[in-house]
């Protein structure tokens, strides 16, 4: 281990912060609620500095740290920060401490609820950093199950089917992954579980074709991959605020981390070849997304669908190999998290207010909640891929991408796009501007600390819009090495 | 003299004995004072197997042999009784007149796991597999208020018999082949008779003893009957200790009989997959929550198969390790069962209702065993399956591995049923907290911190286990 072990110090916030629930009485909601809001402010603040003292022009891995965990079996204790993680590590920090905030209301259960949300930052902070294929899986699960509980204990509408269904597919996901694993492990012969490592050896070309499409179906049903998407949806809509947000934010790019960090470079080989294929799939992902998105009704199946139509294009960035293009997938993924994030929070309001999601009882809130409505409204045309907000630069980036290796794939998506626009005005219009089509008790608007959490949402949003350097520079140079080692 | 020292476990185990014995002797207060007799004599064998743990001994001409891997499986059989035994505690469900008398029993069924561990020869094997089932043929019939008890206690009885009668057959064909009973001779012999039908038929026979102790397709009838008949205690020990000591001897023959290559190898890996997905597609659809832990238990045989088919050092260390987590996981889930259901009577899911509300302790230690055996982390249950999984990848059983890695998903969906049930939904007859004594809430969160400290910190223990897998001969 060489100079602070600043990435454990990062893992152990959420850590803390689970232990300082446990040990809370449940009749102190206040205090648990602080102690949450305390680890996720420690873990931004560590992520800021792991930013700012980031290198984006040193080759590897920065803030490197390696202990010998299980010597008998080659897991070692190996995290390091990259351009590929660091901005997911952020993306996490933040949508952690919104949601904390956001769910800051929540009366029912709230030890258990916090002690949940914990452990599944705890799994996501562990993905985004570990360097250790053992340990890259172990976090990928600690993070599935506590959203089971979170999803069935204090979700909505059909909460135990969506819970249970997301469960299962996600887990049916690493049950492909882990032979993947260990296949990977025996097949290298290194006696190591070390990715950068794992990524030295060399593997066989018929190895690489047949382990390829277990990693990328087993970490592609988590990030939404059609055909196996239909957990999402019904589980962002079952899922209380916070949970939504994490989920659709963070949880399902650790899929499309997987691909990246453990299928594309172990696997190059089969990456090439099975890649017109999955550019394939994740058209149909964009396509398929956007036309259902169209159709619906409940706010947050519009969102849940959106974010099936934008992980593809994450997906189909991934798939084209090419800088360009895999610079906007986690450029997108960055910018997905919030978006979907601020989406979630600003319907959670919504909801909690009027008790229904649906736009054909909404209708006029902009002039109601106009507060609230901005939110909304902002998440939605991010989405639609608007300039000034920094959607619009990764899914360029991704187009410029596929258009070079894909170029029938890119039309088609660019045609998409015109759909995308089309659901996100329809209910923009519905919802909020018009006449209201029922009539609700008069509520009031979000007053100031709800809208802090949001807001700062909305200030990543923009911030990175009109400065994507700031986030490009420090995700380019690792693409271009991984690019690299893909030719 | 020293030597003898490595035969300090068993020298405890007698003592312990004479203690229980004087216990029952009295007429007052039978049950406390048999059940400290056994607290006092399971503390000492566990102290008395982690103090021999280094040794590495022969004795009674060479039949019985103390080395690491049978002193850690001494660790195991006493922390297994001692759980056991905690469980139990006042004896609810048995017959009032016996309740003292588990305890004795469960010890001479320890005794027998222990001999069982250190047997390197196939007739003093054989016995000790004999002792261990035989207290446990007498304690299952003596349930109280259960008459399929009676059902069960007749299956487990008949179905032990003839898996030991078969047992018995395949051992004396191997003697019939080999001209000995030694193990390392017969090892020696195996490579040259492995194209002998009869032989390697034999030797299969011989190994469904073990398979029926631990509950492996197609010898697994008599799990769910005996789960569900026998009071909590009794079946917790079957459930726990009883299949540590099974699967440690198993581990043994399968590592020093290098049989890779030969049919036997073949039809455990098909017995290792008909368990599983038997197992954890009947646990589906089971009410009765120790029925489904039966069920899962023959899952979970099924997984420890898939690690000793590799035919490997690495293989049995994996099983080993496994089946000491699979000891304290099973223990949880059973301490859950006996408390919820503290009148001896068998739970079902229904019963868990509300426990979240009514013992959060009590509900987290479910949720925490529950998760180890589905192979969740951060609990133990999920390095424990990736060790496994890992032996058997390493000799390229990957569709082995693919099925199981499978079968856990289908086994989270009943775990998570039994969650649902304990979490999320409400208790309709409102039966108000339910209050745990003090050992009870130790021994919860002892149990909870294991399972996850040795989640996320496995390798001292499995540096012991790996060596003692190694120095096998």
């Amino acid at each position: 281990m060489s100079g602070f072990p600043l990435l454990t110090v990062l893992l152990a916030c959420p850590v803390l912060g689970l232990a300082g629930v446990l040990v809370t009485p449940a009749r102190f909601p206040g205090v648990i609620k602080r102690i949450a809001a305390a680890s996720a402010i420690a873990a931004l603040a560590v992520v800021a500095v792991l930013w700012a003292r980031f290198a984006p022009n040193r080759p590897g891995y920065q803030f490197l740290e390696l202990t010998s965990w299980v010597p008998a079996f080659g897991i070692s204790w190996h995290n390091g920060v990259d351009g590929l993680n660091l901005p997911l590590l952020a993306l996490t920090s933040v949508v952690y401490l919104t949601g904390v905030l956001v769910m800051w209301e929540l009366k029912e259960r709230v030890k258990e609820f916090f002690a949940f949300m914990t452990l599944l930052v705890v799994g996501v902070f562990g993905v985004f950093m570990t360097l250790d294929l053992f340990f890259f899986v172990f976090y990928y699960e600690v993070a599935v199950l506590p959203m089971y509980l979170l999803i069935a204990i204090w979700g909505s509408t059909r909460k135990e089917y969506g819970a249970m269904k997301l469960t299962l597919y996600l887990l049916v996901g690493t049950a492909l992954v882990v032979p993947a694993a260990l296949a990977l492990y025996w097949g290298a012969g290194l006696g190591s579980f070390d990715l950068t490592r794992l990524a030295a050896a060399h593997y066989a070309r018929d190895f690489q074709l047949l382990v390829y499409p277990f990693l990328f179906v087993g970490f592609g049903i988590l990030a939404g991959m059609w055909p196996l998407h239909t957990w999402s949806p019904v589980g962002h809509v079952a899922a209380p605020t916070a949970v939504s947000m994490l989920h659709a934010g963070v949880l399902m790019k650790l899929g499309a981390y997987g691909i990246l960090r453990v299928a594309m470079p172990l696997l190059p080989e089969g990456a090439h070849y099975w890649a017109a294929a999955t550019a394939t799939l994740a058209t149909v992902n964009i396509v398929y997304g956007a036309f259902v998105a169209l159709s619906q009704t409940d706010l947050k199946f519009v969102i849940g669908y959106s974010s099936v139509s934008h992980m593809g294009i994450v997906l189909l960035g991934l798939s084209t190999l090419s800088e360009a293009g895999i610079n906007g997938a986690v450029f997108q993924m960055f910018s997905h998290g919030i978006m979907t994030a601020l989406f979630f929070a600003s319907v959670g309001y919504i909801y909690d207010r009027l008790h229904t999601r649906d736009v054909g009882r909404l209708g006029g809130l902009s002039r109601s909640m106009p507060v609230a409505s901005a939110f909304f409204i902002i998440a939605a045309l991010t989405g639609a891929g608007v300039p000034g907000f920094s959607s619009f630069w990764a899914e360029l980036l991704v187009f410029l991408g596929t258009l070079k290796t894909f170029p029938i794939l890119a039309v088609i998506v660019v045609a998409a796009l015109t759909v995308t626009l089309a659901y996100s005005i329809r209910v923009i219009v519905l919802a909020f501007f018009g006449e209201p089509r029922e009539a609700h008790p008069p509520v009031a608007d979000m007053g100031a600390f709800p809208s802090l959490p949001r807001a700062i949402l909305v200030a990543f949003l923009l911030l990175f819009g009109f400065a994507p350097h700031l986030i490009l520079d420090v995700i380019a140079p690792a693409t271009r090495s991984l690019v690299r080692l893909l030719s | 003299m020293t030597r003898w020292i490595a035969l300090f476990p068993e020298a405890a185990l007698g003592v312990t004995a004479l203690l229980i014995f004087a216990a029952l002797m009295t007429d007052r207060q039978r049950t406390w004072r048999a059940r400290a007799a056994a607290f006092t004599g399971g503390a000492l064998v566990l102290a008395a197997s982690l103090l021999t743990l280094g040794r590495s001994e022969e004795f009674f001409w060479a039949t019985y042999r103390v080395d690491a891997f049978s002193q850690l499986v001494k660790v195991g059989v006493a922390a297994g009784f001692l759980l056991s035994a905690a469980i139990v505690k006042d004896g609810a469900g048995q017959r009032e007149d016996a309740r003292a008398e588990i305890f004795f029993f469960l010890l001479t069924s320890a005794a027998g796991l222990v001999a069982l561990a250190s047997a390197v020869e196939l007739v003093s094997l054989y016995l000790s597999l004999e002792i261990a089932s035989f207290s446990l043929f007498v304690l299952v019939p003596l349930r109280d208020r259960f008459e399929l008890g009676r059902e069960a206690a007749l299956k487990f009885l008949v179905v032990g018999l003839a898996a030991s009668a078969v047992t018995l057959f395949g051992l004396s064909l191997v003697v019939g082949f080999t001209g000995t009973t030694r193990i390392d001779e017969i090892a020696l012999q195996l490579p040259g008779l492995a194209s002998q039908p009869a032989a390697v038929f034999g030797f299969a026979l011989f190994l469904s003893g073990l398979l029926f102790k631990l509950a492996v397709f197609p010898f697994h009838f008599w799990a769910p009957d005996v789960y569900q008949g026998a009071s909590h205690g009794v079946a917790a020990f079957v459930a726990t200790a009883s299949k540590v000591g099974a699967l440690a001897v198993l581990a043994r023959l399968i590592t020093v009989a290098a049989l890779t290559g030969t049919q036997l190898v073949m039809a455990l890996a098909v017995l290792a997959a008909v368990s599983m997905t038997l197992g954890n597609l009947v646990a589906i659809v089971q009410h009765d929550l120790k029925r489904m832990l039966a069920y899962s238990a023959i899952a979970q045989a099924g997984y420890v198969l898939v690690g000793l088919v590799a035919f490997t050092p690495d293989g049995a260390a994996a099983a080993l390790f496994y089946g000491l987590l699979y000891l304290l996981m099973n223990s949880a889930a059973f301490l859950v069962v006996a408390r919820v259901a503290a009148d001896g009577s068998n739970p079902t899911l229904d019963d868990l209702r509300g426990l979240h509300s009514r013992s959060p302790l009590l509900a987290a230690t479910l949720l925490l065993a529950l998760f180890a055996l589905a192979g969740v982390p951060p609990t133990a249950g999920f390095v424990g399956k990736w060790f496994l999984f890992s032996a058997a990848m390493s000799q390229g059983w990957w569709f082995l591995v693919l099925l199981g890695a499978l079968n856990s998903t289908v086994s989270v969906y009943y775990y998570l049923v039994a969650v649902k049930h304990a979490y999320l939904l409400p208790d309709e007859r409102n039966r108000g907290p339910l209050p745990l004594s003090s050992g009870d809430r130790a021994l919860c969160y002892a149990l909870s911190g294991a399972v996850v400290l040795l989640g996320v910190f496995p390798t001292p223990l499995y540096q012991w286990a790996g060596r003692a897998a190694r120095l096998l001969p």
